[in-house]
């Protein structure tokens, strides 16, 4: 007991049994009211990216990152774990766009969409995200090849849609040669070509490149001359 | 002792005009409806459920707000006044006093949650208005009644708020605790699963599960409210544990 408290024997006896009652109360209220039930909260509509704008209070690029993190976690709802197949991906798509809206140099909306939006086994769904990462990429080619880069290995393994991995690979091919991307990745559309059976094709292609002095590295000159020589090997071979 | 406690309960209410608390609330319900406009005339679709949702969940929570530090304010202020000293010297019990504010609070709630329900006649039916403010009246009143028990035993504006903050946020989100506790993702063979599960499902038996109270879905178009003789037994009993434990408080005190 401190100084400045009564013993317990001050509370009247009244008030103690009205304690008891009332904490006994409440417990027994507690467990005759229905267990909370699990609700599956659909994916809402987004904001305009403007409301998105006022919301961040000047800081649109903390705003990003918090959404995109809500975003991330939403298939992990109170009592219920839902799928990234079941979100509703059109909705989904525009969060994306809008948390990209907000922070343009915010890779993680791209990253999101292409790992794991765009790897789960739903055929429409994966185009869908292919579609927005190819449209993300146009937009900051320089900066967003690396999921682009991404795009083309989900098209051509996953989907196997190879038309699609090379319309996606020949955007690659047509950036500018800078060191801010690796020659592979700009080289990405020789290799679907071969695996088109387009063996002349890539031939030709790899060939040009070789020959067009922009590989100057010795073991990546060294791989693309056996690849060369395995593609002609394989075209005498038909 | 009923004629001091309506007395004490008198004299709350006329501190509450005297510090214009209706106006605070007419001026923060005023911000709540432009804000409410503002959400509305930037929707493409559906802006009735902007208009009566976000005007809903604002007025909710900044009267909240506003009813937390006002209990606190007041009574801290009669404390270091030792105006608490001068009423028990007179013929007055300690519960006749507690008894008294809380009742005046809970009147100066039912005003503020009046209030908080006129915009909403113009855009709910009067039922959804009519429900939505009941239970935004038992809110409150729950609230002031836990920020009083909080004063008289912290006997400080900042900590009595800053603890009724988090037991209002904690009553809000307790279901989904409990929820999140049993999940999917939770292993039920560990022990420090079973024993977290255990430990919310505690501390949920103790706390009021406020997010089933004065939800903004209820004013949608269509919608239809629950049965609000959940929530007013719930106020009820959780009101009458609030004021045992902090008549059990009081009564302790050396003042």
């Amino acid at each position: 007991m401190s100084r400045d408290e009564r013993k317990i024997s001050s509370v009247p006896p009244l008030l103690l049994l009205f304690l008891v009652a009332a904490l006994c109360a409440q417990g027994i209220w507690s467990r005759y009211l229905s267990d909370p039930s699990v609700t599956v909260t659909a994916l809402p509509t987004p904001p305009s990216a403007s409301i998105l704008k006022v919301a961040a209070l000047g800081q649109p690029d903390v705003l990003a990152r918090v959404l995109m993190l809500w975003l991330q976690a939403f298939d992990y709802q109170p009592g219920v774990s839902i799928a990234f197949r079941d979100l509703d991906y059109v909705r989904l798509e525009v969060w994306l766009e809008r948390i990209l809206q907000l922070d343009p140099q915010f890779e993680y909306p791209l990253l999101a969409a292409a790992r794991l939006y765009g790897e789960v086994a739903d055929e429409v769904k994966q185009r869908r995200m292919l579609k927005f990462t190819a449209r993300q990429f146009r937009r900051d080619p320089q900066v967003r090849w690396q999921w682009m880069a991404h795009a083309v290995y989900i098209a051509k393994h996953r989907l196997e849609d190879l038309d699609l991995a090379l319309d996606l690979a020949r955007e690659l091919h047509a950036l500018p040669a800078t060191d801010a991307i690796p020659s592979w990745v700009r080289q990405m559309h020789i290799f679907v070509l071969e695996d088109m059976g387009e063996l002349e094709s890539a031939k030709v292609l790899l060939g040009g490149l070789l020959e067009s002095g922009e590989i100057t590295d010795r073991h990546e000159q060294w791989f693309l001359s056996q690849r060369l020589h395995e593609l002609e090997q394989r075209s005498e071979g038909h | 002792m009923r004629y001091a406690v309506l007395s004490i309960a008198r004299f709350t209410l006329i501190e509450g005009v005297r510090t214009h608390i209706g106006a605070v609330t007419v001026g923060i319900l005023a911000l709540a409806v432009l804000a409410a406009e503002f959400s509305t005339g930037l929707a493409l679709t559906d802006s009735q459920s902007y208009r009566t949702g976000v005007y809903a969940a604002l007025s909710r929570l900044a009267l909240v707000f506003v009813a937390v530090l006002f209990v606190a304010s007041s009574v801290v202020r009669e404390l270091q006044d030792r105006m608490l000293d001068l009423t028990l010297s007179r013929p007055v019990s300690r519960t006749s006093w507690y008894l008294g504010r809380a009742f005046g609070f809970c009147i100066l709630a039912f005003g503020m949650a009046s209030l908080a329900a006129l915009p909403l006649l113009f855009s709910a039916t009067p039922y959804q208005t009519g429900c939505w403010a009941i239970s935004l009246f038992a809110e409150l009143c729950l609230l002031s009644i836990a920020c009083l028990t909080c004063v008289v035993t912290l006997r400080q504006v900042t900590l009595a708020v800053m603890v009724t903050g988090a037991f209002y946020l904690l009553a809000r989100s307790i279901d989904a605790v409990v929820l999140m506790s049993r999940g999917p993702t939770v292993d039920p063979t560990a022990l420090s699963s079973e024993v977290i599960a255990k430990g919310v499902e505690l501390i949920a038996l103790a706390v009021p599960a406020l997010d089933r109270f004065t939800n903004s879905a209820w004013l949608g178009v269509n919608a239809v409210p629950p049965d609000l003789s959940n929530v007013l037994l719930q106020s009820g009993i959780y009101a009458s544990l609030l004021i045992a434990i902090g008549l059990f408080d009081l009564y302790r005190v050396n003042d």
